[in-house]
């Protein structure tokens, strides 16, 4: 039972790192495809839509903040069960906000390509959803402190 | 390509925003570059929307000897696309707006009963049509308001104002269905549709345009021949050209 928890524990240890990952990696792929689209139809702007297209790779970092500030050495039966459950929920949290952010961005430079004065309004939606991204970071920083060990 | 797939983010994201129907400005992309965007397709898609295109496109149907191979093909083309139901209903709409369009002529033509109607097929409109041939708007105003204009139109003979009554339509389907669709199969379709209309209403205007410049000169001509027979000075030419 034990060492069931403490598989559990180590799993949550690294859900931020690997859900935000798969997160970031669906999100910039999107927006990166629109971005690469919108480059076939413009003349200019390239930098700008390939930037915005990178904004959902924050997921992979926050989750390498959380991972850390989760880690306990030695990883207890204690700490376990709060490791898992913080650990998970905020590693869903960031793959969530990843895809999301991926579509709201892909839209949004497509919609730039059409009026390209609207290039940074438009990505108002995606840095909304990266506040998301921070409150599950920055509240999961703060569990972390009470989890024992 | 799968639904959602990457492939179509891009394509979609690679074509030009086109604007309203009856803008002044010219088609942001020419047919050359579209059909090189489209090349991104898979061989199974671009087949489903070549068939589609052309089914909606006026030249697709214009070889049809008889109306029921026109709703036939319609037919075939909707069911070739069953698995995208927004573009199913955008095609049988299509072909609904053809029938009631078709049936206004009848009508205006002298047509007493509506006997052609007959090979329509079984659809709700067909029926509809039949049902309420002596109706002013077929009994479908209210569903379709802009029968009302159209039929006015009609009867006047006004086959421009028609025509357009009739486009403005059919590109406020296809916006209407396209709102649900950005980066998708259906996304696609409905971008080469709307691309197809307003194509089609460019050269309208070059076939009106080249119509009656052709009129002027035979005219022009004609004026400069009488004026040549009464006074060989070629005067008449310059005030035909600036009518």
């Amino acid at each position: 039972m034990t060492d069931l928890v403490l598989v559990l524990g180590w799993f949550g240890l690294f859900a931020p790192v690997a859900l935000g990952a798969i997160g970031s990696s669906i999100g910039c792929a999107r927006a990166g495809s629109a971005a690469i689209g919108a480059m076939l139809d413009t003349e200019t702007g390239y930098g700008r839509f390939i930037g915005a297209s990178l904004m959902p790779s924050s997921q992979v970092i926050y989750g390498i903040v959380i991972m850390f500030s989760l880690q306990r050495d030695p990883m207890t039966a204690e700490a376990a069960a709060g490791v898992f459950g913080v650990g998970v929920l905020a590693g869903v949290a960031l793959l969530y906000v990843g895809i999301r952010q991926g579509e709201v961005l892909a839209s949004a430079i497509v919609a730039a390509k059409a009026k390209p004065e609207i290039f940074g309004i438009s990505l108002a939606p995606a840095a909304v959803l990266e506040g998301f991204a921070v409150f599950a970071l920055v509240f999961a920083l703060v569990l972390s402190g009470s989890i024992p060990g | 390509m799968a639904e959602g797939s990457f492939q179509y983010i891009t394509l979609a994201a690679s074509l030009p925003h086109l604007g309203a129907l009856f803008s002044n400005a010219d088609l942001p992309m020419s047919r050359y570059r579209l059909e090189e965007r489209l090349s991104m397709l898979e061989d199974e898609d671009r087949r489903r929307l070549d068939r589609i295109a052309h089914v909606t496109s006026w030249p697709g149907v214009d070889g049809c000897d008889t109306d029921a191979e026109v709703v036939a093909r319609f037919e075939a083309a909707s069911r070739s696309v069953q698995a995208h139901p927004d573009l199913a209903a955008v095609v049988r709409e299509r072909l609904e707006t053809r029938m009631l369009v078709a049936a206004l002529r009848l009508r205006r033509d002298g047509a007493a009963d509506p006997a052609p109607v007959a090979a329509w097929g079984r659809t709700a409109i067909a029926r509809a049509i039949r049902t309420n041939w002596s109706e002013p708007t077929f009994g479908l105003g209210r569903a379709r308001p802009w029968l009302r204009a159209a039929r006015a139109l009609c009867a006047a003979g006004d086959h421009i104002g028609l025509e357009r009554a009739v486009l403005t339509e059919v590109y406020r389907q296809i916006d209407r269905a396209a709102d649900d669709h950005q980066f998708d199969f259906e996304a696609v379709a409905f971008f080469v549709m709307r691309f197809q209309l307003i194509e089609r209403w460019q050269r309208y205007d070059a076939t009106r345009a080249r119509g009656r410049l052709e009129a002027l000169l035979q005219s022009t001509l004609a004026g400069a021949w009488t004026a040549g027979n009464a006074t060989p000075t070629g005067a008449g030419m310059a005030g035909s050209l600036s009518q």
